[in-house]
């Protein structure tokens, strides 16, 4: 069980799920479901707060960083997490905002945290993210974050309507320090 | 794994499922294969003896679906092995192989995978097949192409490797229906 919680600033804080969230967390991707369902592959088996709960108990009992929210005020508007790669000593980073949280930036200050994360504490050498290629503002995320595009997986993940091409973007240590303006 | 797994590859090869009774034939091929394979691959390392060997065969046995801890066999000796690791969240299969030294060269590993891939599409109504494999290794690449996976991309920094060192990675996909086409 790996539980974080920073504060970003401007009320936006990244905190762990603990069961207790399960209502307000299931009732978010609830609310947005027309939204996720086209890109996320969890969307179809989130049909009840059972499934929230046995989402957050795997999280709790794993060793990766999955479960995280993102919270702005004390409310929950996105969910975000990192899953490792030990034998690659590399991390992928995923997330999703619910209906009416988009376009605030506040998906792309917490993977910049993430990133220090990955890379100063936890001592990665690489960093993923990959984005359905038609998911535009997903991938704009991962271009604001200065990751590389790297290839596109055709039919890489299979989401409610079907299988997604899915564009593959990477960072590795040192560029994510050089963007960070140290040498 | 499938312990039942056998399927011949002509010339007197074979591809089985690995058994316990075999963990000391496969530690004694990767201790001969040690720095070649690690050049490549980042499971060398935790090779440590036959008791790590039969920690593996073990904990593959726990997935019953994918088509993985496979040994291919000319008469009695271990030439090495090809896996297909199942992933039953989008049914998209990971091919992996390795030969020891001394088999190199007769397309021992391109007929085992033909024939997993095979399986992995008529019997496990797998969607997409990937492979990835050193930008540099190009013996492997070359078992990609003859297999008709479409290169994807490179990862960059994507493997980590014997010594800690870090390797490229190109991607390469085959979906069914390309599959299909191409019998």
């Amino acid at each position: 069980m790996n539980q974080l919680l920073w504060d970003l600033g401007d009320g936006l804080v990244v905190r762990t799920y603990v069961m207790d969230d399960a209502d307000e967390l299931f009732a978010l991707v609830d609310a947005s479901r027309e939204r996720l369902r086209p890109w996320m592959i969890w969307e179809p088996t989130t049909t009840t707060v059972a499934d929230t709960r046995a989402f957050i108990r795997s999280c709790l009992d794993s060793t990766d960083y999955e479960g995280n929210g993102l919270w702005r005020d004390g409310r929950l508007i996105g969910g975000i997490g990192l899953s490792l790669d030990t034998l690659a000593n590399s991390g992928e980073i995923g997330y999703w905002v619910g209906d009416g949280h988009e376009g605030q930036g506040t998906v792309t200050r917490a993977c910049a945290r993430f990133l220090d994360f990955a890379f100063d504490e936890l001592g990665l050498h690489r960093m993923e993210l990959s984005a359905a290629v038609a998911n535009a503002r997903s991938r704009a995320v991962a271009e604001r974050l200065g990751m590389r595009e790297e290839g596109v997986a055709r039919d890489g993940c299979r989401v409610a309507a079907g299988y997604l091409d899915l564009v593959s973007y990477g960072i590795l240590e040192d560029e994510w320090r050089a963007r960070r303006g140290e040498r | 794994m499938r312990p039942d797994l056998h399927i011949e590859l002509g010339g007197g090869a074979i591809l089985r499922a690995f058994t316990d009774a075999d963990a000391e034939a496969l530690f004694s091929v990767i201790e001969a294969n040690r720095v070649r394979l690690a050049r490549w691959f980042p499971w060398v390392d935790a090779a440590t003896d036959a008791s790590s060997q039969v920690a593996w065969i073990e904990a593959r046995a726990g997935d019953p679906r994918s088509l993985d801890a496979n040994g291919i066999w000319v008469g009695d000796q271990l030439a090495g092995g090809c896996d297909l690791l199942i992933r039953p969240v989008d049914d998209i299969g990971e091919l992996g192989f390795w030969l020891d030294e001394e088999f190199v060269g007769r397309g021992l590993v391109t007929r085992a995978a033909q024939l997993l891939i095979a399986c992995g599409f008529e019997q496990e109504e797998l969607h997409r097949v990937q492979l990835r494999a050193g930008v540099e290794n190009l013996r492997s690449r070359a078992v990609a192409k003859r297999l008709k996976m479409r290169e994807e991309g490179v990862m960059r920094g994507a493997g980590k490797v014997g010594g800690g060192m870090y390797v490229d990675l190109a991607m390469y996909g085959l979906l069914v229906d390309d599959w299909r086409l191409t019998r």
